[in-house]
């Protein structure tokens, strides 16, 4: 709940002068930390088994762009975290809906949930296994479970954590059902949601990428999990590379549907 | 002429039987139309509670609250509220904040940006319009909330602890402000607040409460000519009201 805390400041209350200062700091930044490993694996300082230089994976990555191997694995992982999302993203809006309508529910439940975010619940992936097989189902409704998850826990916190008057601000307008949502519930819970939103994206893409390395079912886990096992440093980073694209693009998605949405209140 | 607030017999009791808790016992209080009306009281003593009885947003545990002769079971769009608290909608700009009862109310967009414009005009926020809540001070923002209500244009003005907030220079100019803004208006309002000689300064009555279980101990008439002058606010009779004020709050506190 306390990284959810730190969102609830303000929505637009900064203003944005420093902003291309801040971008520059933060390219100057990851230039140099690219460059300085660079320069630390070609002087032999790193080992190149345990760190591929990144000018080569660059290379390997522009390579890759060229295979099947990559886009097939790609297909898979993209189609499996979509599936996932989408899942998640509706059991975690229903779950959150019923944890904040049914109070004394989320009160006996909420710590169990909250306990969920940090506990590995990834690891129950053999418990799936068994039950559903090593396939993109079962990769799936696992990636669903963890991302509803923080979905539902944040919805029913985001509501139930609105200031009463506001609350009262609407009754004394005769605000009421669709239209007390709109002009102040939902504005008001929109951070919180959106960090749960977050949250939930950034567990369901783990939980897809992660199973699939363990359980070597196929996508970009898998690619990943077969580079590492024939000494293929640079192909494992290029692969690492795409997956981190793949996740910054869910999030910039999201990013710009908050602003959006935020932009309509 | 016909009563415009009548709180007739109003008692409130939070929680539980066997555990209940009385805020108000017995009140009673009748409100002209057009009359400015405090009520004046030591903290907790259930100044909000009386207030949101009145606005529909409590019921009374017994008694009854009436609008002209009808009795009060919900909000209603003759009288607007600036509460106590912090009430402004933090993802709003202060016009937007301003425009928000109008719009809530299905007013146009054009006459309701004109409103809101005048409102914050009214109380002295021009220039602020496009800022947000978190970008202005707790009495600007305590300003922008009565401007939200008065763009209503209620007949029935609730107010509570408005100037709560601004330090005493601020204070008796918003409250000349009020008085002017009440003055053309001919509105009813109810003023929330302790400050004795802000009641003064303000009110036709003053409704004086009394500690738990509270009730409307006194209704003290401030027959001063109007507008009141710093003069006015110093002379003989004020200081009486002043006295006798301050005598009930100390009978009541058991202190001599
Ligand atoms: N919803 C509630 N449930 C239980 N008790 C309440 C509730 N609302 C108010 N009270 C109690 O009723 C009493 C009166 O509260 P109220 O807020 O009306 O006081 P007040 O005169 O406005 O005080 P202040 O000057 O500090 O604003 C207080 O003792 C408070 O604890
Ligand atoms: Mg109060």
């Amino acid at each position: 709940m306390a990284t959810t805390g730190s969102l609830l400041a303000g929505h637009r209350a900064f203003p944005r002068n420093s902003k291309r200062s801040q971008k520059l700091g933060q390219l100057i930044f990851v230039v140099g930390f690219f460059l300085i490993l660079e320069l630390l694996v070609r002087s032999g300082i790193l080992n190149r088994l345990i760190i591929a230089e990144p000018s080569r994976v660059l290379l390997r990555l522009w390579q890759d762009l060229f295979t099947q191997e990559l886009w097939t694995a790609f297909l898979v992982t993209f189609w499996e975290v979509g599936v996932a999302l989408v899942m998640s993203l509706l059991v975690g809006l229903v779950g959150g809906g019923l944890l904040y309508h049914y109070s004394t529910v989320r009160k006996a439940l909420q710590p169990v949930l909250v306990g969920f975010y940090s506990a590995p619940a990834i690891l129950l992936y053999p418990v799936f296994m068994t039950l559903l097989g090593p396939n993109s189902l079962m990769i799936i409704t696992m990636a669903t479970i963890m991302g509803a998850v923080p979905i539902s826990v944040n919805l029913a916190i985001g509501f139930g954590g609105i200031d009463p008057i506001l609350l009262k601000l609407g009754r004394s307008l005769n605000l009421r059902g669709p239209r007390l949502m709109g002009k102040i519930l939902i504005p008001a819970a929109t951070p919180v949601l959106f960090a749960g939103f977050r949250m939930g994206l950034t567990f369901a893409l783990i939980a897809v990428i992660g199973l699939e390395f363990l359980t070597y079912s196929g996508g970009l886990g898998r690619l990943i999990s077969w580079r590492y096992s024939i000494f293929d440093s640079e192909g494992v980073y290029a692969a690492i590379a795409i997956v981190c694209c793949l996740a910054m693009a869910v999030n910039y998605a999201l990013g710009v549907m908050e602003r959006r949405i935020v932009n309509r209140f | 002429m016909s009563v415009s607030v009548s709180i007739e017999n109003v008692s409130k009791t939070f929680g539980v039987p066997g555990t209940e808790f009385v805020a108000i016992k017995q009140a009673d209080a009748q409100i002209q139309p057009g009359e400015f009306v405090s009520i004046l009281g030591p903290s907790g003593c259930g100044k909000s509670t009386l207030l949101d009885m009145v606005a529909g947003l409590a019921t009374p545990s017994r008694g009854t609250v009436s609008i002209h002769g009808q009795p009060v079971t919900g909000p209603d769009e003759r009288m607007a509220m600036v509460f106590q608290q912090m009430s402004l909608l933090p993802w709003r700009t202060i016009q937007a904040n301003v425009e928000f009862g109008l719009e809530v109310r299905g007013v146009g967009e054009a006459q309701r940006r004109r409103t809101a414009r005048e409102m914050i005009d009214l109380v002295g926020l021009n220039g602020f319009e496009e800022k947000y809540p978190s970008q202005l001070s707790g009495g600007m923002n305590q300003r922008v909330a009565i401007a939200r209500a008065l763009a209503l244009d209620p007949e029935i003005l609730l107010m509570d602890e408005p100037f709560g907030a601004l330090d005493e220079q601020t204070r008796r100019i918003m409250g000349i402000e009020l008085l002017r803004i009440w003055d053309k208006s001919g509105k009813t309002i109810v003023f929330v607040t302790h400050s004795i000689s802000e009641a003064i300064q303000l009110s036709d009555r003053i409704l004086l409460m009394s500690s738990r279980p509270s009730t409307i101990r006194e209704i003290i008439d401030v027959p001063l000519a109007r507008p009141r002058s710093i003069e006015d606010l110093s002379s003989e009779t004020a200081r009486d009201i002043e006295l006798r004020v301050w005598k009930v709050l100390l009978e009541e506190t058991g202190a001599k």
